[in-house]
């Protein structure tokens, strides 16, 4: 049975997020098999796992965690589309019809206990997140987010409030104060984020605030701009533009596929959205097409012949579209499947285990940009191929082939290499006459690794790990 | 002698929308005839006003005042912050500068004096007023600062002041914040708590009384009004309008220097239609713009290295740059400052030097006559110097007799502060933009009072009767 662990705020933007995401890298390096959840969650930007769309803090959150986001980590996301509309995602999947409003229980808590139920058999720690206020007393019929999931599994609640706004000590009592009496049970103590200034004048406060609030303060987190950690939405560790998309890039959303994080970085660049390519889309909405690497050749050929992509990807690439196949996506693009390239492929086993440096050796294109630069990656199962330019070069051998606008390799992780990633987001931007990004390029995988860790050795410091642990073990029984 | 009746506005945390209520406010009751006058004890904000006699007040009160229609006063806000660093504020008492204390030096300052400047000039507004709004600050309820208050119930108290307590209900936990406040107040100051309002809401209101009703019973005070998102063209306090990439005919950009300060100068070039404005942060891409601005700084070396990476994107931008006050002397190429040299933007060559001014009014002469200005040169401008830049061979305009700012082929820059408010000046560097762009001009649009807007607005979503009786002298 797996134990929870539920962070609430007192407002949105207190900072939950970052929060959740160092305390599942926290309990992931204590050895525990530790995943994010949050029921409902409003946001923007949103994440790619293998099985759907969730919200971009819990895919991070699970990156903190050392495991795969699901969607079912978060199995209600809303995308504001602006003035009212929004889009629902549930449990990966766009529902265009879903209609939320009303006695939003009746739709939405079955599939959030759905989700939860799954996740509590995989892991055994549960850290979930709460959304704006849980007391918005007019709106408590309503709410999904907050106790209403935290009731469901009888999670123990840490109240967080944001000390920098002001205000931080009136808002945790009055929230405590507006919880019914079974919900004000769950919660175990109270969090002050993103404090700055003298510890020292802190103190009587916090000692009137666990007298007048009912429960002890179980940490002071400071604000702290080398961790970024002020950003709900985005970490900080992704800086969003917050408006449209400038920048579309399409991946298919092929069945059995994998290594989808080859294409998660691209988000990582301002105005980019990638976008999921399922049934009957126009594909000529997107600025690039990923055919991604699948575990399932035949499946996969089936899919996009029944959607007529293969006709449509034949007269984006003639436009100029830049299209990348990666793995099994390059051999699907080659003479035996579906002819867009006049390659000929050879299915083989990985030739290299582990990392390798590949150089860049096209010369046109928007890869062309990137000649001679050498890139950390690695080979999935992939295939031998003749006919084209090669797009690498690993010590000395060819690697993929770049014909076009078209480019295929069995190379992994490309896009983790920030300048080669930017020189394809401004060669996109180029042709759309957009002036190219100019901010500061966030190298990969490494770098959020490195500031999860320190998030987490930062909570070390300041929360009150024992009571917390005490609290975690208190879970399901109230 | 008769002492002018008072009304509070304190907020649940900072940002709740205090200084924008007190405004609308400040309107309707001067409209009825009341001498009004606004308040703020201790004001920490980065944009300044400098009065006819050079005195230097929050940009807010006197907006306030304006709203008021009354001359902005010293008094109004007795104690100005000007941040420099995160430790570091320049501190204003009653107009004038006293120097950049560190936070400890300020702490002892305002322990020795600090309440007896805010007595004194709330004294001196009670008597030349008929009425006078005094906006508090953050939260009213920090109760381990409560000993060093002097600008929420501190001054409620020695003003006597009913008091409207307003809670943001845009992020969430409105009712949370209200509760709360009132929990950890004292009940001799819960007792000064006549009313509650909730500010920048937006939805369906029905969707909200019943948890209007719940609050006004748990905490026993009447909601005395419900403010809509109002979006007027009046600045907010101390925090920069962030406006997302909105698109206009002529967009321009304004640094988003890390210190910045006096921001406020280039909000006129918005009365201009077909102008949006937009603010850059450094390291953000710049974007599509027609001209790029660069505004004052309260610390200019730490602003310069901060755009250190920018520096030859904004030399390749190929677009106007306009500079005011520090942000004039950024665009040189060396830049003294206090005996030590710092490297500028280097968009124009060689150097100049910063030096200390009493702040001061200035009437000013252009004397540029190339591009834009052609047909502004001699024309007599005001505006208001808070820092001197002296240093250049094709100057702006003169200052007295003084030759002030740059004009070079695509680059311009001054020390005086509100240039663009004389709407010839403003006008004339628009159109000229919109000419690059090949657009026909525009001219500038007689805007309706906007105090006048939100004092409707406020009318509206407020209980206008309770709070006129708290004021009529109910307690």
């Amino acid at each position: 049975m797996a134990k929870y662990l539920m962070l609430q705020g007192v407002a949105s933007n207190v900072g939950k997020s970052v929060l959740a995401a160092g305390l599942c890298r926290l309990f992931h390096q204590e050895g525990c098999k530790v995943a994010p959840f949050k029921a409902w969650n409003m946001a923007l930007n949103s994440y790619m796992t293998p099985t759907g769309e969730i919200g971009r803090s819990q895919g991070i959150q699970a990156e903190a965690a050392g495991i795969l986001p699901t969607a079912d980590m978060n199995p209600l996301l809303i995308k504001p589309r602006g003035e009212g509309e929004s889009q629902v995602v549930v449990q990966g999947r766009v529902q265009e019809d879903l209609r939320l409003g009303g006695p939003l229980s009746e739709t939405a808590m079955p599939i959030v206990q759905a989700s939860l139920e799954r996740l509590s058999k995989e892991y055994d720690l549960i850290i979930m997140e709460g959304a704006g206020s849980p007391v918005e007393i007019n709106l408590r019929h309503r709410d999904v987010a907050n106790m209403g999931v935290a009731l469901l599994v009888k999670a123990p609640v840490l109240l967080v409030a944001d000390i920098d706004r002001g205000g931080a000590l009136a808002a945790l009592v009055g929230t405590m104060r507006l919880f019914r009496p079974e919900e004000q049970a769950l919660v175990g103590g109270f969090i002050l984020n993103k404090f700055r200034g003298d510890a020292g004048i802190l103190k009587p406060a916090l000692r009137i605030l666990e007298e007048r609030g009912g429960r002890p303060v179980l940490g002071v987190v400071p604000y702290r701009h080398d961790l970024l950690i002020d950003d709900e939405d985005s970490l900080g560790l992704e800086r969003t533009s917050g408006g449209p998309s400038s920048i579309k890039i399409g991946v298919f959303c092929l069945p059995y596929m994998s290594n989808y994080t080859d294409f998660v970085p691209l988000s990582r660049e301002e105005g980019v959205a990638v976008h999921y390519i399922e049934r009957k889309e126009d594909l000529s909405d997107f600025d690039a097409l990923i055919i991604p690497d699948t575990e399932n050749l035949t499946e996969s050929l089936q899919f996009l012949a029944a959607q007529d992509y293969p006709r449509q990807l034949a007269s984006l690439i003639k436009g100029g579209t830049p299209v990348i196949g990666i793995g099994r996506g390059l051999i699907i693009l080659g003479q035996d499947y579906l002819g867009l390239m006049p390659i000929k492929t050879e299915s083989h086993p990985p030739r290299q285990a582990g990392t390798v440096q590949a150089q860049v050796a096209a010369e046109e294109g928007w890869l062309g940009r990137a000649f001679g630069r050498r890139v950390k990656g690695y080979l999935g199962s992939g295939a031998k191929t003749s006919g084209a330019a090669p797009a690498f070069t690993i010590n000395g051998d060819p690697e993929g082939v770049q014909f076009g606008s078209v480019l295929g390799t069995s190379l992994h992780g490309l896009f983790e290499d920030g300048r080669l990633r930017r020189a394809f987001i401004n060669y996109l931007r180029e042709g759309k006459n957009l002036p190219p990004l100019t901010g500061p390029i966030l190298e990969g995988g490494q770098l959020r690794q490195e500031a999860y860790d320190l998030l987490a050795e930062e909570l070390r410091r300041s929360l009150n790990i024992p009571a917390i642990l005490d609290l975690v073990e208190r879970s399901g029984r109230g | 002698m008769k002492l002018a009746a008072t009304l509070m506005i304190q907020g649940t945390s900072s940002h709740v929308g205090k200084s924008v209520l007190v405004t609308g406010l400040c309107r309707v009751f001067a409209r009825r005839g009341l001498k009004v006058a606004p308040f703020k004890g201790q004001n920490m904000a980065p944009n300044s006003y400098i009065t006819a006699d050079g005195g230097e007040l929050g940009g807010a009160q006197a907006i306030q005042a304006e709203a008021a229609m009354t001359e902005p006063l010293v008094e109004m806000n007795p104690i100005l912050l000007k941040p420099v660093t995160d430790t570091i504020a320049e501190v204003i008492v009653m107009g004038r500068s006293q120097g950049k204390l560190a936070a400890k030096e300020y702490q002892e300052f305002k322990g020795e004096m600090g309440l007896s400047v805010v007595k004194e000039a709330l004294k001196r507004l009670r008597e030349q007023f008929d009425l006078v709004i005094i906006e508090g600050a953050g939260s009213p309820a920090e109760v381990n600062l409560r000993a060093e208050d002097i600008v929420n119930m501190t001054v409620a108290h020695i003003a006597d002041a009913p008091v409207l307590l307003v809670g943001d209900i845009d992020p969430g936990g409105v009712f949370a914040y209200i509760v709360g406040t009132l929990e950890l107040l004292t009940p001799e100051e819960r007792a000064r708590i006549k009313g509650l309002i909730i500010n920048k809401f937006r939805g369906n209101i029905e969707l909200l009384k019943p948890g209007l009703k719940e609050l006004e019973e748990i905490t026993g005070v009447p909601v005395m009004g419900v403010v809509p998102y109002l979006s007027l063209d009046i600045p907010e306090e101390d925090t920069v309008p962030w406006s997302p990439a909105a698109s206009g005919d002529v967009e321009i950009g304004i640094m988003y220097l890390p210190h910045i300060s006096n921001f406020t100068d280039f909000h006129p070039l918005r009365r201009i239609p077909g102008v949006s404005l937009r603010y850059i942060r450094p390291g953000q891409p710049f974007g599509r713009l027609d001209a790029l601005m660069v505004p004052g700084s309260k610390n200019i070396a730490a602003d310069l290295c901060s755009l250190q990476d920018s520096k030859d994107a904004i030399k390749n931008l190929g677009v106007p740059v306009v500079g005011i006050g520090e942000g004039y002397a950024m665009l040189a190429r060396e830049i003294l400052v206090g005996g030590q040299k710092i490297p500028g933007l280097g968009l124009i060559d060689g150097s100049v030097e910063l030096f200390p001014l009493l702040p001061r009014r200035a009437a000013a002469r252009i004397v540029a006559d190339k591009e834009w200005l052609a047909d502004l040169a001699g024309l007599d401008i005001e505006g208001y110097q808070v820092q001197g830049v002296r240093g250049n061979r094709e100057p702006f305009c003169l200052i007295g007799e003084e030759a002030d700012g740059v004009a070079a082929p695509g680059v311009w820059g001054t020390s005086l502060h509100g240039l663009f408010d004389n709407d010839q000046v403003a006008l004339a560097f628009i159109n000229y933009l919109r000419r690059r762009k090949g657009l026909d001009p525009a001219s500038l649009t007689i805007q309706e009072d906007p105090y006048e807007a939100l004092a409707d607005a406020l009318e509206k979503a407020l209980d206008m009767e309770a709070i006129s009786r708290l004021v009529g002298g109910g307690n």
